[in-house]
């Protein structure tokens, strides 16, 4: 580093985003105003099971303001793509029914898209919707993917029988079986994980923009992956040519994956933009529209099985999953429960035996795609609360229990035997790395472990029954090697590396773009870290920019924690081709071999003559003006780099909740909560706090708050935040956040991934911890989420002598 | 969330309010925190607002000369928070579970009386206290008992051309003790069950010589449980009379259900708050 540029890279700076986020001055999709503008609503099924008879639209077309009326008739396109069908390319059938732009003949859920109008102003256009006459014929509905499987069930799709998207099997069934019948002692118990809303901040809408000039699309779009929109809006929905659709994120205000998928309403604000001669179109789904419009998260049945010895050793895991995937698939919703899920069942475990067999499966419901963890909240709930009811069951320590089946510091890289390292023409994926037992003991330590049944006592005295619940889990990032993608075919079914380009223009100062898109992580307060770090250039000297088609390269996008291993290494390796050319150009400019110069921070220096220098300004502004170039050398310090990752990166850590439950109303509080993470190198340590304190939160609301409740017939009667419980801050304990370090082989910075940790992590933590507070009550598991009525009916239950 | 279209009309004064109210389809609105959500849902869609929330004749807590407090209609519950009323256990229990801090700041007395939402605590907490409702109209004033002034949900007495002026409260008394406890959901943070009591130990004897317990979220409407009141009176408080004449909270009521709650859980809670509340009514009392 030159010695006036203090190195960044690891240091709690605070974020450069904030300024313009906490003084109003953002750019949300809902601030951009274009001239011309008009709005779009759409008139969304009363039904959760019914066909469409007939749409009459005339009294709306004649309505104030009202531009068009839109049927899905009209519009010719295709049904969404579904981008990973269980089983990738393994032959798995996958029966795929996919939502159209506007549902044309049958509704599945409340909440599917039946109408749209167009108008000048937002106000018209809502009203217009109530003159839209839909003649449906109801139809019985199922929302229990178990239910749904049953014989006699009501069924939605023709191509998919018993509601079936797919049945998929993973993992050594016959040497599974073979585990159980040799094993001392089997546990079995059916766990509900049940269905979430996510509730970003900013809900999700569009903006379409028609140019009759250039007959080109611009789509603005609150979206984690803009550039995947337009490929799959181009050559899957519309037809319309991928160079003639321009896809824009602005700032995106939270998105926890429900801004990964591609929706209808993208396409239907292009296609009203062109049916109304090229004025903008905006759509903003209001928040309780948006909890039909936008995916759901969770929601599985499952039986779990867990066979071993008396002595602790676990040599078994049998899992049979009912994955509810809503009424049509999202994106990439069967690739959540299978290889998301399926794949890591065994978590940070050492099971030599595991078979899983998950069945996607359609019901009347919001679809179901990736949220917060995507398949590996799941995984970890279903592991984490096994290895309770084993250590339950055979009368052993749940710390102890885990100590003996970690995989071992010396057995990486790990190939898990559920199947993420299916050898497929050579590539695995496999388990880089990990050292599980310090982050045990360090969590233990500082919750004062040993000293559980005092606390548990002195509460008792309160009324108050004490719980506390290990979770100790592991975290798959960066998904994925691309090749590994290609032979597996599980993944986008298509290449997931990342890319950044980086200029240094004339004046020194840097434009850094990136394929990548937050929706509020920080990454261009991060971003600059790494590139002040790497090219000794301060940080407010680097702008990050990202987002939009036009002007960033290629890029996969931002969920799966896949940011700062992939996207920072693109960067990386987009500052060494910089550093690199800058290195020769210096030679040239000092008159010495590029091998004789040496770079210390932005100097470059020749070696032994530390006089004899240029800083990367001069470099860049004699390069940029090209008078002198070496031959050979072009002008411009401009460089982009793109990065496959070898392999996905492996976080994990111990987390570990303390509840205490009203026994008289079952009321039940946090009172404590501890975490070690280890995320391994960590660029901005503030923000990986505060990844973790969200990550956290939102698992803990999920065991002890928030639900998703349909009645039978389909209704969502949790459809407002009236109903949906949402965790305050004030619910939460102080978050307790302590470290290991053990960097990522994988990528130069050693850094894994923290977005999606604390959410995998802390919702088995919790769960563990209400049901260890109601074991003296002989109650072996309860269902989340732990509501007061529902915990208050387990007690009550137990006292009254039933189970 | 967009409500429908509507006519707005703000009141410069009193009189002028209660010539615009009276009419079908006409809303009165104060802080707007109950009726604008109903309105943007569009599960409500008056044809006209007439805001009232600027008159200033409406606004603060004065004491009467009879020692009692007058609480202005438009007070808000931040406001009341911050006036003589704190002085009431009950009152400094009830205002902190009422909404966030912006609904605090907003939303006001007289608007949550009229708006009787069935689990809204602040009825429950004035039938504790045996307010009186003072209602306006062209006709002139009336004074409704708060017991019987809460007829349904999202149903009073007033009548359509009355506007809630003012609340009166019996004033603070060294004999008596109150509290409110309640279990919220926590979606919307309105009780699940919520209770409001007062208890008094008239003449220095050791005996409860009168006792106000009234409930929230449990029924259709805030209601005084007059088995409980009748089964306090007399008893010195003892942990077994409190338990037994708690266990009357829900006589001769239909208990609520909804997704977050059973009747039968409603039913045991209130049994369990009730007892709560008079407990720790007792406590301050004899604090």
């Amino acid at each position: 580093m030159a010695t006036d540029v203090q190195d960044v890279l690891g240091s709690s700076v605070k974020r450069v985003e904030d300024p313009r986020f906490i003084t109003g001055k953002g750019r949300y999709l809902d601030d951009i105003k274009l001239t011309g503008m008009v709005h779009m609503a759409i008139l969304r099924s009363p039904y959760a099971h019914a066909n469409i008879k007939s749409v009459d639209t005339s009294a709306a077309t004649s309505k104030p303001g009202v531009l068009a009326v839109i049927v899905g008739a009209d519009i010719p396109w295709n049904p969404l793509p579904m981008a990973w069908p269980a089983g990738g390319s393994s032959g798995i059938q996958n029966n795929v029914s996919t939502p159209r732009i506007l549902a044309t003949d049958s509704v599945k859920w409340t909440g599917e898209g039946v109408a749209a109008v167009v108008a000048e102003t937002p106000e018209q256009a809502i009203d217009a919707l109530e003159a839209i006459q839909v003649d449906y014929e109801p139809l019985p509905a199922v929302v229990d993917a178990e239910k749904a499987t049953q014989p006699g069930a009501p069924q939605l799709h023709d191509n998919a029988p018993n509601n079936i998207v797919f049945t998929w099997p993973v993992g050594d069934k016959a040497g599974t079986d073979k585990a159980f019948d040799d094993a001392e002692v089997v546990v079995k118990q059916r766990l509900v994980n049940h269905r979430l809303i996510p509730n970003p901040m900013e809900v999700r809408g569009d903006i379409g923009l028609y140019n009759p000039g250039t007959d080109e699309y611009t789509v603005w779009m609150s979206s984690q992956t803009p550039h995947i929109q337009r490929l799959l809006l181009a050559a899957f929905v519309t037809g319309i040519p991928e160079h003639k659709i321009r896809c824009i994120s602005p700032d995106v205000g939270g998105a926890f994956g429900t801004k990964i998928f591609c929706y209808a309403d993208m396409a239907l604000v292009m296609w009203a933009s062109k049916l109304i001669g090229g004025r903008p179109v905006k759509w903003v789904e209001s928040r309780r529209e948006s909890y039909g419009s936008t995916i759901h998260g969770r929601d599985h049945i499952t039986y779990v099985e867990i066979a071993g010895k008396r002595d602790g050793e676990v040599t078994g895991l049998r899992v049979k999953t009912f994955a509810n995937l809503g009424g049509r698939l999202s994106t990439i919703g069967p690739g959540v429960p299978t290889t998301l899920y399926g794949r890591v069942l065994s978590g940070c475990y050492k099971i030599p035996n595991v078979y899983a067999e998950v069945t996607g499966v359609y019901t009347n419901t919001t679809f179901v795609d990736a949220y917060r963890g995507a398949g590996r909240p799941e995984a970890t709930y279903v592991v984490e609360r096994a290895m309770d009811l084993f250590a339950n069951e055979i009368g052993m320590d749940r710390a102890a229990i885990r100590r003996k089946n970690f995989i071992p510091p010396d057995q990486f890289p790990y190939d898990n035997p559920s199947g993420l390292g299916t050898a497929v023409n050579g590539e695995k994926i496999y388990i880089d790395s990990g050292n599980y037992e310090p982050a045990l003991n360090k969590a233990l330590v500082a919750v004062d472990y040993q000293d559980l049944d005092k606390a548990k006592a002195e509460a008792k005295r309160r009324g108050k029954l004490l719980g506390m619940g290990l979770s100790t889990y592991i975290e798959v990032c960066g998904v994925a090697p691309s090749k590994w993608i290609g032979a597996v075919g599980e993944g986008w079914g298509a290449a997931m590396w990342e890319s950044s380009n980086i200029k240094v223009h004339l004046t020194g100062k840097i434009i850094v773009t990136m394929g990548t898109q937050p929706q509020g992580q920080g990454h261009e307060t991060t971003y600059s870290q790494i590139i002040s770090h790497e090219l000794g250039v301060p940080m407010e000297d680097i702008i990050v920019q990202h987002s939009d088609t036009q002007g960033t390269p290629f890029g996969y996008g931002s969920y799966g924690s896949r940011t700062s291993s992939v996207g920072s290494t693109a960067a990386i390796k987009a500052a060494d081709k910089i550093r690199d050319k800058a290195r020769r150009y210096a030679a040239h400019m000092l008159e010495a071999s590029p091998d004789d110069i040496e770079v210390v921070g932005a100097e470059y220096r020749v070696k032994g003559s530390p006089e004899k220098k240029k800083t990367l300004q001069e470099i860049a502004f004699a390069l940029d003006l090209g008078f002198s170039l070496p031959a050979g050398m072009e002008p411009y310090l401009d460089e982009t780099a793109y990065y496959d990752t070898p392999n996905c990166t492996w976080p994990f850590g111990t987390h570990i909740a303390v509840v205490e439950i009203d026994e008289e109303t079952g009321e039940t509080d946090l009172i404590r909560y501890l975490a070690v993470d280890d995320v391994g190198k960590k660029i901005n340590p503030m923000i990986v706090d505060g990844q973790l304190h969200g990550g956290i939160v939102q698992g803990v609301g999920q065991a002890l708050w928030e639900t998703a409740v349909y009645s039978d017939d389909g209704q969502l009667l949790s459809g407002s935040m009236m109903d949906y419980a949402l965790p305050r801050a004030s619910w939460i304990p102080n978050l307790e956040l302590q470290e290991t370090v053990t960097p990522s082989p994988v990528n130069p910075i050693g850094v894994k991934g923290v977005g999606e940790a604390g959410a995998i992590a802390s919702t088995a933590a919790v769960a563990n911890a209400v049901n260890d507070a109601l074991s003296p009550l002989g109650i072996r598991h309860l269902d989340m989420p732990f509501t007061a009525q529902t915990v208050w009916r387990a007690i009550q239950a137990a006292k009254g002598g039933k189970s | 969330m967009i409500p429908a279209a509507f006519d707005y009309q703000r009141a410069k004064s009193l009189d002028e309010a209660l010539g615009l109210i009276g009419t079908s389809g006409t809303k009165v609105i104060a802080g707007g925190m109950s009726l604008l959500p109903l309105m943007k849902l569009r599960l409500a869609g008056p044809e006209r607002l007439v805001d009232i929330g600027r008159l200033t004749e409406l606004k603060g807590v004065r004491k009467l000369d009879d020692g009692r407090l007058a609480i202005g209609a438009l007070t808000t519950y931040s406001e009341l928070g911050d006036s003589p009323a704190r002085n009431y256990g009950l009152i400094r229990d009830a205002l902190p579970e009422i909404g966030d801090v912006q609904v605090r700041n907003r939303g006001t007395v007289g608007g949550s009386v009229a708006h009787c939402d069935p689990a809204s605590d602040l009825p429950a907490v004035l039938l504790a206290l045996d307010a009186e409702i003072v209602a306006r109209s062209k006709r002139g004033e009336k004074v409704y008992p708060a017991d019987g002034f809460f007829v349904g949900p999202f149903a009073t007495a007033l009548a359509e051309d009355e506007l809630v002026t003012e609340i009166r409260l019996i004033g603070p008394r060294d004999d008596a003790g109150s509290a409110f406890v309640a279990i919220n959901q926590r979606a919307s943070g309105y009780s699940i069950v919520g209770v409001a009591a007062v208890v008094i130990k008239e003449g220095g004897g050791s005996a409860i010589t009168r006792a106000m317990v009234a409930l929230t979220g449990v029924g259709e409407v805030p209601y005084r449980a007059k088995a409980v009141e009748a089964a306090l009176v007399g008893n010195e408080g003892s942990a077994e009379a409190i338990e037994a004449a708690a266990a009357h909270a829900t006589d001769g009521v239909t208990v609520n259900a909804d997704i977050h709650a059973d009747a039968e859980y409603r039913t045991a809670m209130a049994a369990v708050c009730t007892r709560r509340a008079i407990q720790a009514a007792l406590v301050r009392l004899n604090e």
